[in-house]
Formats: structure tokens, C-alpha cells, sequence
């Protein structure tokens, strides 16, 4: 399932029920909540926004705070990445490849399981609820975790190497695309991630024989480019379905 | 750097990364001791380290660019230093065509620095144009004379360029106001670190070391590179 606009409006809108306890201010969010994951949407599609929409897009990302879509986003992405790397240096394959590519896997696993405890702290300490009932209604704080499935990438070092570059090129460009939709208190600690997952593209390029570096500027991905592309790896968006066992 | 814990304690204040309860923007002198370990850093080519030159050198050569007050500004700082990596892989191209001393792939991730750094510098420049700034003018450079003739002082001082201009466009991100400037500017961070894992991979190094990229300030990153500028 890829996200849409609906689903990103319902996640911010539950995530709005947090900190507003007034029904009406309650469905005013909800409501903008929807019309912000509109302005999403527009902002990603192939011809870009028009001129009244762009106006819409840029009023609405003045008026609501996207951040705790976009970090919910992330913490699946990175969730989507640990899971896929650690299974890596669980496989048969990872036996085949040589100890120069089991480092770099094993480091991209560690990384990103790092990268996934950083995003999760963020969205702890600023309380920003899973997208899951079952964690919401007990009030817990842990997360059931998510099952993703990767098809025949273990079967043989292409397929290995195809899936990993195709995820670690996708969550690039999706940090890359959500730059300013993150709040300026944790756009260090997004960039910080992202600049690690660019190396973890070069270095995965360079063991491919690929160019490492393709262009003189790194290429951004909307969320919606971004929550396809990786949908068929069981990615659902951080929507509210993303964690659901 | 075991960031998610520092997280986790609320060490993410106002926009700053907290490492080990200190600004990393203040962590300049521990940074600062990682360099001077170096080996690279200690000999330095025989280039001068003395600190108050450097200082003296960095407030001539960036001014007040590196206060972030505009996007103009913070757009010139990032021109002074694509300006040093582009004259740097130019020069360094140019010498390996006279008189070759990069081996293997080295010549083409050379050329490649060499093209990319250049277009960092048009398209730098051209971004301040259309925010309707004046770009800084190229200043002039030196290099120490090994990096024109041996490949490892060449692929060192590259590396040490390359993570500087991590850190400092890391540092800088917070302070640009547009959207659109940050954006770009993003696009070309990427670049840089995709250019320091490249060259760390090539040196046998690990090229991902930390799961984090570190920020540096505008003062620390002018006074590293004060010395390969020139002035007059």
C-alpha cells in the first residue's frame, strides 16, 4: 500500500488529538491535516504544483506543522532499512560476498538500526504517537514491529545488490524531498542521517562497479514517488495501518 | 556517537545537536583534536598550523559570511569553499596530465571531484545571483606542493576538504531562512558526502565510519581552511 493523501490527513489528525482536547479545534486540524497532505500530494506530483496550487501548498505548510507525519515517515523508512540489512548479514548470500562486501553490509546494518533508535527517540520525546492502535489504546511505548518482505533479493549477489540499491536510493531521495517539511530542531539530526545514507549509496555503487557518484547534485523524491517505490516491499507510509500486526 | 541516546535524554535543543550534553557546534576543539591527531594534519605538508594566523587569515578571507545572517551570506561561505575544492582538483588534474602520479581509478575520481566541484561553484554562484546577492569574488590559493605529486598527500587533502565541506554545510542548514536555498543546498551536502565516502573507500578506509554526520560552525570550518587561501 503506498501513501495518499487520506492516509497522511488521518495520521495527523489522530496525532493532533495529542495536544488538542477540544472536538472543534480537534476536526479544525484534523481538517487542515487533510488539506496539508493535499498540498503533499501537489508538492510531488511529476509537473509540479500550479501556480495557485504552489500558493496553496506554501500557505498551508506556514499555517500546520507537517513534521510529525514526515518523522513517522522516516522512522518506517529507517524500519524498512534495518530490517532489510540486518536479514542480509542473516542470509546464505551474505556467506558468498567478500569480506570487504560483509563490512559494508554489516555496517549499513548497524548504521541504520542506529538511525532508527535516533528517529524513534525524536518522536518519544516530542510524544508523537505510532501510527498503531493497539500501541495507542495501551498507552505503551513500544511498537509491534513491522514485517516487510524483500521477494527473491536473497536469492543471488544481483538481486542483492539491486534491493539494496534500490532501497538506500529511494530513502535518500525521500529525505532529500521532505529537506523542508522537517522542523528546524531536528533538520541537523535529519541531515546527519541523510548524509550517512548517501555514503551507504556511494560505497554500495562502488562495490557494484557503478558510478558513485552520477550526478553533481543528489536528486530528491517526494513522499508519494518515495512510499510507491517502497510499497512493494510492504512500506506503508507510517500511516495508521504501517505497524498494525 | 550514540546520538539516539542523546535523543532520547532531550538533547535536541533548538535546533542544535547535542553531544555528550555539549553543542556539537561547540565541540569544535574535540573535532579540532581529531584533526590534529592526524597525520595528515601534524606534518601538514609543511604548511603553516599556527592557529592565530589562521584566525587572522579566516576573518580576511570569510568575514562575516560565516554568521549566517542571510541566506546570502551563508550561499557566499559555501562559494568560498566550493571555490578552494574546485581550484584544488583543477590544479591537482592539470599537474597528474603533466606528469602523472594518481594511479588506477584515482585519475578519474580526480577528474570526476574536479567536475562536480566546478559545477558546485556555477551553480552556487548563480543561486546568489537570483536571490539577488553579489557572489564573492575567487580568491586566490595555495596547496601544499606534495598533493600535486604524490597520490596519497593528493587523496589525504582531498578527504580533508571534502569533510569539511560536510561538516559545514551540516552546520550551516538550520540558519537558511528559504526553503528553496535549502533545498539546493541540501543537494549539493549530498554530493559531498557521496565525494568523502568515494575517497575514503579508495584510501581502504571505512567509508561510512559514524551513523552520523557531524556539524561544524562557519568559525571553525574558516580557520581550517584559512591557510590554502591567499589574499591581494
Amino acid at each position: 500500500m503506498s501513501v495518499d493523501a487520506s492516509t497522511q490527513a488521518t495520521v495527523d489528525g489522530r496525532l493532533g488529538e495529542q495536544e488538542v482536547s477540544s472536538p472543534s479545534r480537534r476536526r479544525l486540524i484534523a481538517a487542515g491535516a487533510a488539506l496539508g497532505a493535499a498540498g503533499l500530494f501537489l508538492g510531488s506530483t511529476p509537473l509540479g504544483p500550479s501556480p495557485g496550487q504552489a500558493d496553496l501548498v506554501r500557505a498551508l505548510k506556514g499555517v500546520l506543522h507537517l513534521d510529525p507525519i514526515v518523522v513517522n515517515f522516516a522512522l518506517e523508512m529507517e524500519e524498512l532499512e534495518k530490517d532489510f540489512f540486518t536479514r542480509v548479514t542473516r542470509s546464505k548470500i551474505f556467506h558468498t560476498l567478500s569480506p570487504r562486501e560483509q563490512g559494508l553490509f554489516a555496517l549499513i546494518a548497524r548504521e541504520d538500526c542506529e538511525h532508527f533508535d535516533a528517529i524513534n527517540a525524536v518522536r518519544e520525546s516530542r510524544n508523537i504517537k505510532a501510527a498503531n492502535a493497539f500501541d495507542n489504546r495501551n498507552a505503551s511505548a513500544s511498537r509491534q514491529p513491522k514485517q516487510f518482505n524483500f521477494g527473491k533479493a536473497f536469492n543471488s549477489r544481483e538481486q542483492l545488490y539491486m534491493t539494496s540499491l534500490d532501497i538506500k536510493e529511494t530513502v535518500l531521495g525521500a529525505y532529500h524531498g521532505a529537506v523542508d517539511l522537517v522542523h528546524k530542531d531536528t533538520l541537523r539530526l535529519a541531515g546527519a542521517i541523510a548524509g550517512v545514507e548517501g555514503r551507504h549509496v556511494t560505497l554500495l555503487r562502488l562495490m557494484n562497479q557503478l558510478d558513485p557518484v552520477p550526478s553533481p547534485f543528489e536528486m530528491a523524491l517526494g513522499a508519494q514517488a518515495a512510499g510507491r517505490k517502497l510499497a512493494r516491499y510492504g512500506f506503508r507510509g507510517g500511516g495508521p495501518s504501517a505497524y498494525a500486526s | 556517537m550514540n546520538t539516539a541516546a542523546l535523543v532520547a535524554g532531550g538533547a535536541l535543543v533548538g535546533g542544535s545537536l547535542l553531544v555528550n550534553g555539549k553543542n556539537a557546534m561547540a565541540q569544535n576543539n574535540t573535532m579540532a583534536g581529531m584533526m590534529a591527531s592526524n597525520d595528515w594534519m601534524k606534518s601538514n605538508n609543511g604548511m603553516p598550523m599556527d592557529t592565530s594566523m589562521n584566525a587572522g587569515m579566516a576573518a580576511a578571507v570569510f568575514g562575516d559570511v560565516v554568521n549566517f545572517r542571510t541566506d546570502v551570506d551563508i550561499l557566499n561561505y559555501a562559494l568560498l569553499l566550493e571555490y578552494l575544492e574546485a581550484e584544488f582538483y583543477t590544479r591537482a588534474v592539470a599537474a597528474n596530465n603533466l606528469m602523472p602520479f594518481l594511479k588506477n581509478m584515482t585519475p578519474m575520481l580526480a577528474q570526476k571531484l574536479r567536475d562536480d566541484e566546478n559545477a558546485h561553484v556555477e551553480a552556487v554562484s548563480q543561486r546568489i545571483r537570483d536571490i539577488g546577492g553579489t557572489p564573492v569574488m575567487k580568491p586566490g590559493f595555495t596547496f601544499p606542493a606534495s598533493t600535486m605529486t604524490s597520490e596519497t598527500a593528493f587523496l589525504e587533502f582531498s578527504l580533508m576538504l571534502e569533510e569539511n565541506g560536510v561538516h559545514a554545510y551540516l552546520g550551516a542548514a538550520p540558519f537558511v531562512k528559504n526553503n528553496a536555498v535549502l533545498r539546493f543546498a541540501a543537494s549539493i551536502y549530498g554530493v559531498e558526502t557521496r565525494h568523502t565516502a568515494a575517497i575514503r573507500h579508495t584510501t581502504g578506509r571505512l567509508g561510512a565510519p559514524d551513523a552520523f554526520e557531524m556539524p561544524l560552525s562557519g568559525q571553525e570550518i574558516a580557520q581550517r581552511s584559512a591557510p590554502y587561501f591567499v589574499m591581494g
